[in-house]
C-alpha cells in the first residue's frame, strides 16, 4: 500500500479523478451517466467491504443486506413523508449500522466461514422481510422513491447524482484511507494478522471489531440508500445474494486490504464486465443489442472465471499486479505479501 | 390438521430431507477432510439433476442405470474440480479457498444455463399413478422408491468409509493429517476421493429431486438449505448430516404447510443462527470453536 499509493500521488489521483468527474457528466450521453453513478455505489459498497474484510479481517456475506437496510429504511422514510437527504441518508446508514452491530456480535466469538455463515443467515433473513414488507404494501415490482431534496433543493436527473455520488464517494474513500494511517487502523490490522497476539498488547478487540462492523454497515447502508435515490426505485430483488458474493469478488479482484484502489478497481472490472462481455458477443454474432441468448449466462460465466482465475493466481489482485509492476520498473525486488 | 396432511408432511419432508441429507454429506466429507466449505455443493447437486435428466430423458437410458452413471460421472468431474482448483489454494487462506467455491458455484451454474437453457425441463416420470391405498393416504410407490434411493446411498457412503480401507484412510486423515501421511497415506488422494464422494452423493441427490419436480437452475438454491443441515449435524460428523436434514426439512415442511413456501430460506436462516448462536459445532460434531 505505502510503495504503491504515496499520500502524494494520491493526493493528484483525487484531484485529478474529482475534476474529471465533476466537469465530465454533462457531456456524456445519459447511459454512461447512469453507468458512473452505478460505479460509484458499487465503490462505496466495495470499500466498505473491504475495510471490514480486507483491513480488519473480518468476513461478510451480508453487504447486500446492508445495502437494502439502508433502502428500505429510506422507503420507509419516504412514505412518512421525510425526503430531506441530510436527513434520510445518516438515518439509513445508521440503521444499517445498529444492524452490523448485532451482526459484529456474533464475530466476538465465531471466525472465518462460521462468521460468513452468520451474515448469509442475516442475508436471507433481511431480504425475507423486506419482501414481505414489499408484497404486504401491495407492491410486488418494489418501491418508487422520488428524487430527494438536498437542503431544499431537490436532487433530480443523472447529472446532480453523478456530482453527488462523486463527492460522497471521494469522501468515504479519503475517511476510510486515513483510517488506514490512524490507531484504529493499526489496530483492526492487529486484529486481522493476530487477533490473540493484539489483545495482549493491549488493543481491545471486542470494540474495534464491533468498530469495524459498525462503521462498514453504516457504510454499506449509506451505498443502499444512494442506490434506491439514484434508480428511483427499491426492490427486493435487487440486494440478491448474488449481489453479496459481486462486493467481494470486488475487493478480491481489486486487492484484498486496498481500500482505495484497490475497491475501485474492483468495482470498475465487476461492474463493467457485463457491458464488456455484451460488446464482446454483439462483436461476433453480430449486433442485436443484448437479444443474444445465453448473454448472462456467458457475462456471469465469466465473472466466475475471473473470480476463481485471481484466487488462484493473483490474491492480491489488480493491486498486486500493479505493485509487481511499479517495483519492476524502478529495478527494485518483487515485493512477496505476506 | 387431520391424519392426510400429517402423512403428506411425513412423505414430503422425508424426501426433502433426503436430498439436504446427500448434499449435506458431501459438505461434511469435503469440510472433514480438506476443511473447506464447499459453497458449491448445491450446484454440484443440481449438475446431477440435469446429468439424470441428460441419461434418462435424452439417451433414453433405463432409470437405475441413469442414476448409476449420474453418481459415477459426477463423481469424476468433482474429483477434477478438486485437482484444478481446490488442490492449488492448499497454501492460500482459508477463506481464499471457501471464495473460489463460490467462483466455482458461479461458473457451475453459467455453464449449466449455457448447455441447456434457462427454462424448465421435466424428465419422464416414473411409476406414475401406482400407490397404496392406506384409506387415508395414498402412498406413492415412488415416493418410497426415493426414500429407498436416499437411504440406500447414504447408508453406502458410511459404509464405505467405515469398512473400506480407503475410507479408513480417509478417516484417519481427518483426523490428524500429519501423523497420517507419516503413516504412508497420500494425503492428497484422500482429498481428491472426499470430492469424489461429495460429488457422488451430490449426484443421487439431484436425480432424486430431479425426477420429482422440473429442473432449472433454481434447484441449486436447495443446497443453501444444506448448510444448517450440515452445521447442525456437526460439520464434522457424518452421521450428524442426517439428523440435522432431518430436522431442517420437517421443519422447513410444516412451515411451508402452515405459512407457504417462501418461508423457506428464512426457516433456514433462523435455523442457522439459532446453531451458530448456541451451539455452532452442533449436535455431534466436535468442539472446535475457538473463544477470545
Amino acid at each position: 500500500m505505502s510503495t504503491f499509493v504515496t499520500p502524494s500521488r494520491l493526493r493528484w489521483l483525487i484531484a485529478v479523478a474529482a475534476a474529471l468527474l465533476i466537469a465530465l457528466p454533462p457531456l456524456l450521453p445519459p447511459q454512461y451517466v447512469a453507468r458512473v453513478n452505478m460505479v460509484w455505489v458499487a465503490v462505496i459498497a466495495a470499500a466498505s467491504l473491504n475495510l471490514l474484510t480486507g483491513v480488519a479481517g473480518q468476513v461478510s456475506l451480508g453487504h447486500a443486506a446492508f445495502m437494502s437496510i439502508g433502502a428500505y429504511t429510506v422507503v420507509a422514510l419516504q412514505r412518512s413523508g421525510v425526503s430531506e437527504l441530510l436527513v434520510t441518508l445518516p438515518l439509513g446508514a445508521a440503521v444499517a449500522g445498529v444492524i452490523g452491530f448485532l451482526v459484529g456480535l456474533p464475530s466476538l466469538r465465531l471466525r472465518g466461514f462460521y462468521l460468513a455463515l452468520t451474515t448469509l443467515a442475516l442475508h436471507f433473513t433481511v431480504t425475507f422481510v423486506a419482501l414481505k414488507y414489499q408484497t404486504a404494501s401491495g407492491l410486488t415490482a418494489g418501491f418508487i422513491l422520488p428524487p430527494p431534496k438536498l437542503a431544499g433543493i431537490p436532487i433530480k436527473g443523472l447529472t446532480h447524482w453523478c456530482v453527488l455520488l462523486s463527492v460522497i464517494g471521494l469522501a468515504v474513500l479519503a475517511v476510510f484511507h486515513n483510517f488506514e494511517r490512524t490507531k484504529v487502523g493499526r489496530a483492526w490490522v492487529a486484529i486481522r494478522d493476530r487477533d490473540l497476539a493484539a489483545s495482549i498488547i493491549g488493543v481491545n478487540v471486542v470494540r474495534y471489531k464491533l468498530l469495524a462492523f459498525v462503521i462498514s454497515s453504516a457504510v454499506a447502508g449509506m451505498a443502499g440508500v444512494l442506490q434506491g435515490y439514484a434508480l428511483g426505485n427499491v426492490s427486493a430483488d435487487s440486494y440478491s445474494l448474488a449481489v453479496a458474493i459481486s462486493f467481494v469478488a470486488m475487493i478480491i479482484i481489486g486487492g484484498m486490504g486496498s481500500v482505495v484502489v484497490g475497491s475501485v478497481l474492483g468495482a470498475l472490472v465487476v461492474t463493467q464486465l457485463p457491458f464488456f462481455i455484451q460488446s464482446l458477443v454483439d462483436l461476433v454474432q453480430g449486433s442485436n443489442a443484448g437479444m443474444n441468448f445465453g448473454l448472462f449466462d456467458m457475462q456471469n460465466g465469466v465473472f466466475g472465471l475471473v473470480i476463481v482465475g485471481f484466487l488462484l493466481f493473483e490474491a492480491d489482485g489488480l493491486v498486486g499486479i500493479a505493485r509487481r509492476l511499479f517495483s519492476k520498473q524502478r529495478g527494485a525486488t518483487t515485493p512477496k505479501s505476506a | 390438521m387431520n391424519i392426510t396432511v400429517l402423512a403428506t408432511i411425513l412423505i414430503d419432508g422425508m424426501i426433502l430431507s433426503g436430498v439436504y441429507a446427500l448434499t449435506a454429506l458431501g459438505f461434511v466429507i469435503i469440510y472433514r477432510a480438506t476443511g473447506v466449505f464447499n459453497f458449491a455443493q448445491g450446484e454440484l447437486m443440481m449438475i446431477g439433476a440435469y446429468l439424470f435428466f441428460l441419461f434418462t430423458s435424452g439417451w433414453d437410458i433405463p432409470v437405475v442405470l441413469a442414476v448409476l452413471l449420474a453418481f459415477a460421472g459426477l463423481g469424476v468431474l468433482a474429483g477434477g474440480i478438486y485437482m484444478l482448483i481446490i488442490r492449488p489454494m492448499t497454501a492460500q487462506p482459508l477463506f481464499a479457498a471457501i471464495i473460489i467455491t463460490m467462483g466455482l458455484a458461479i461458473v457451475i451454474r453459467s455453464a449449466v444455463g449455457l448447455i441447456w437453457g434457462p427454462g424448465s425441463h421435466y424428465p419422464v416420470k416414473i411409476l406414475q399413478g401406482q400407490f397404496i391405498d392406506l384409506g387415508f393416504y395414498r402412498l406413492a410407490w415412488f415416493d418410497l422408491v426415493c426414500i429407498a434411493v436416499v437411504g440406500a446411498a447414504y447408508g453406502a457412503v458410511i459404509a464405505f468409509l467405515r469398512y473400506s480401507p480407503i475410507g479408513l484412510e480417509m478417516r484417519a486423515s481427518a483426523e490428524n493429517p500429519t501423523l497420517a501421511s507419516q503413516r504412508g497415506i497420500n494425503l492428497n488422494k484422500v482429498f481428491a476421493l472426499s470430492w469424489v464422494l461429495a460429488g457422488a452423493s451430490a449426484a443421487v441427490a439431484g436425480a432424486v429431486i430431479a425426477s420429482r419436480t422440473s429442473i432449472n437452475l433454481d434447484l441449486a438454491h436447495l443446497g443453501i438449505s444444506a448448510f444448517p443441515a450440515a452445521l447442525l449435524g456437526g460439520l464434522d460428523s457424518v452421521g450428524g448430516a442426517l439428523i440435522g436434514a432431518l430436522i431442517v426439512g420437517f421443519v422447513q415442511t410444516a412451515a411451508a404447510w402452515q405459512w407457504g413456501t417462501e418461508t423457506q430460506d428464512v426457516v433456514s436462516a433462523a435455523i442457522l443462527l439459532l446453531v451458530l448462536m448456541f451451539r455452532p459445532y452442533g449436535l455431534f460434531g466436535t468442539r472446535h470453536i475457538t473463544r477470545l
